[in-house]
């Protein structure tokens, strides 16, 4: 006990002196920022997708995970798809109205992760979203690149030590990016930047440190867009009844007007579920725009996740630029709706739910 | 418990899996897909089939691969078969080509020649939610050359290798019974 007196003493006169001022800790800022990106979805999903202890291939980065990853991948995905329900059921009167379609009060649908490398994202008719794990390694990888492009920390592939192959490159890119993911865990110094970036340390640290919370949060926002437009253009498919028809060759406009249709669904269902804030218990600021999904879809998403443009019916799909174009058009159209018409009016109370808040959003499923 | 004993049980629990005795069913999960609409183009491969054609392809494939090897089912209901229901064939011929594959894989358990040899089966499907299972069990028998009378075979033998090669050949079928408009 007498040994720890003059300790309490020393913490209590700090404590007295850090809340008159007299002391500043340099870094506390840099610390909280580092905190708060290491707390990213974006950091989590990318131990989740690229585990160190996964399976390894050539370019370093791993693709064949364990079913036990797989389940967890799973759970994300299942909380994404909890919100798309949720927001169907709030609003589905909106919805209908919307689409001009009637469509059922619940979507019983469920999902599940095909470990191949198919480049499937579908709903079949045993009303289940199959998303192949290419599929989502490739949004993921995307998302990755997409930070690259827009921050200020360099994940090029010349710092890789891969082979200098032009199919490795992305691959590079990732490596780099765990490994920065790594260096900032590991950081426990004074500043996070001196010892995270070393020699690249810019004179302005708070503000290279928040350049990089933003990067993370807007790419954060665009892969959870990415993932948000796939799993509402599949309810789509469901809620407006089109698993009850067939694809057929010799229909390939209808195959064409189905698709469209699910994106315009999509779309107008994100434009009600997006503006709930704070999203997954995560704070977006003004990355709304990616979240509802499509833009990043349509310029990263599609690309990455290797899809063509030729269904299994032998129809062309629309061209990405068309369906972007369309759902552009159909979110001005529900955001007008919405706003003109208030959310209040459209929202279903069910009498099942006895809530407190407007919108049961679930907090994203941090590690 | 002495060594020599932990080896004579490990022996003799090697020996029981090949007894017939056991009426083990061998089963073979054959994946499919039901048909869907996508988000965008991809590699797919697989089968697809659609919920109302579980029956028929399931009756296809199995119905199918029991007569190429020369046998019938016993009771065949017009309408196909039902999921989950064990249905018994006839006698199969035992080929000349499959006698000595048999012996072949199995040293151990070799038939002798001399006789003609056929086996039974009973066959049964059950639907999952991405792929069907097979179970077979397989019965053996041998006869005279010159006798139609089939008598069951009560020495040890690997009953599993001839449920094997139905499964084999149902899965072959399975999928252009599933693609059959």
């Amino acid at each position: 006990m007498g040994r720890l007196t003059p300790v309490c003493c020393a913490a209590a006169l700090a404590i007295s002196l850090l809340c008159s001022g007299c002391i500043t800790i340099s870094g506390t800022s840099d610390r909280q920022l580092r905190n708060a990106a290491l707390a990213s979805p974006l950091i989590n999903l990318s131990d989740k997708y690229y585990p160190s202890d996964g399976p390894q291939t050539k370019g370093g980065v791993a693709v064949n995970l364990s079913p036990e990853q797989v389940r967890e991948i799973r759970a994300t995905l299942l909380t994404l798809l909890k919100a798309v329900k949720q927001t169907h059921r709030h609003y589905f009167r909106y919805l209908q109205e919307e689409m001009g379609s009637p469509m059922p009060i619940d979507l019983p649908i469920d999902l599940e992760i095909d470990p191949g490398t198919s480049s499937t994202a579908e709903i079949r008719t045993d009303n289940t979203i199959y998303l192949d794990l290419g599929v989502l390694q490739g949004f993921f990888k995307g998302a990755i690149l997409d930070v690259s492009e827009r921050s200020f920390f360099d994940l090029s592939p010349a710092k890789s030590t891969s082979p200098n192959e032009s199919s490795r490159d992305e691959n590079a890119i990732v490596q780099n990016f765990l490994q920065f993911k790594r260096d900032l865990r590991n950081s426990k110094g004074r500043t996070v930047v001196g010892e995270v970036f070393g020699g690249q340390a810019a004179t302005d640290e708070s503000e290279r440190l928040e350049t990089m919370w933003e990067s993370m949060t807007t790419a954060t926002a665009r892969y959870l867009g990415l993932l948000l437009f796939t799993l509402s253009h599949e309810a789509g498919h469901y809620a407006l009844g089109h698993l009850k028809e067939k694809c057929e060759p010799t229909e390939c406009n209808r195959f064409v007007e189905r698709e469209l249709a699910a994106d315009r669904y999509a779309t107008a269902l994100l434009a009600a579920l997006v503006p709930q804030e704070p999203v997954f218990g995560f704070d977006f600021q003004g990355n709304a725009e990616s979240l509802r999904g499509y833009e990043p879809f349509f310029t990263i998403g599609y690309e990455f996740a290797r899809f063509s443009n030729t269904s299994i019916c032998s129809c062309e799909y629309p061209l990405k630029e068309r369906r972007l174009e369309l759902s552009e058009a159909e979110l001005l159209r529900a955001t007008k709706r919405l706003n003109a018409e208030g959310w209040i009016k459209w929202k279903y109370n069910t009498p099942r739910r006895s809530r407190t808040s407007d919108f049961d959003v679930p907090r994203f499923q941090d590690r | 418990m002495t060594r020599c004993h932990i080896g004579l049980i490990a022996m003799l629990m090697t020996l029981s899996l090949k007894v017939n005795a056991s009426g083990k069913a061998e089963t073979l999960k054959v994946p499919y897909r039901r048909p869907g609409s996508a988000i965008g183009g991809g590699s797919y491969s697989g089968v697809v089939l659609e919920a109302e054609k579980d029956k028929a392809a399931n009756t296809c494939a199995i119905i199918t691969a029991i007569s190429a090897r020369s046998a019938g089912l016993l009771q065949a209901p017009a309408d196909g078969l039902e999921a989950q229901k064990p249905y018994k064939t006839d006698y199969a011929r035992i080929t000349e080509t499959e006698f000595n594959e048999y012996n072949q894989a199995n040293p151990d358990l070799k038939l002798a020649p001399g006789p003609l040899y056929a086996v039974t089966y009973e066959v049964a499907y059950e639907i999952r939610k991405s792929f069907v299972l097979y179970q077979i069990k397989s019965r053996l028998f041998y006869g005279g050359r010159d006798s139609e009378e089939w008598y069951e075979y009560k020495k040890k033998y690997d009953d599993a290798f001839f449920s094997r090669q139905l499964l084999a050949s149902i899965e072959q079928r399975f999928g252009s019974c599933a693609a059959r408009k």
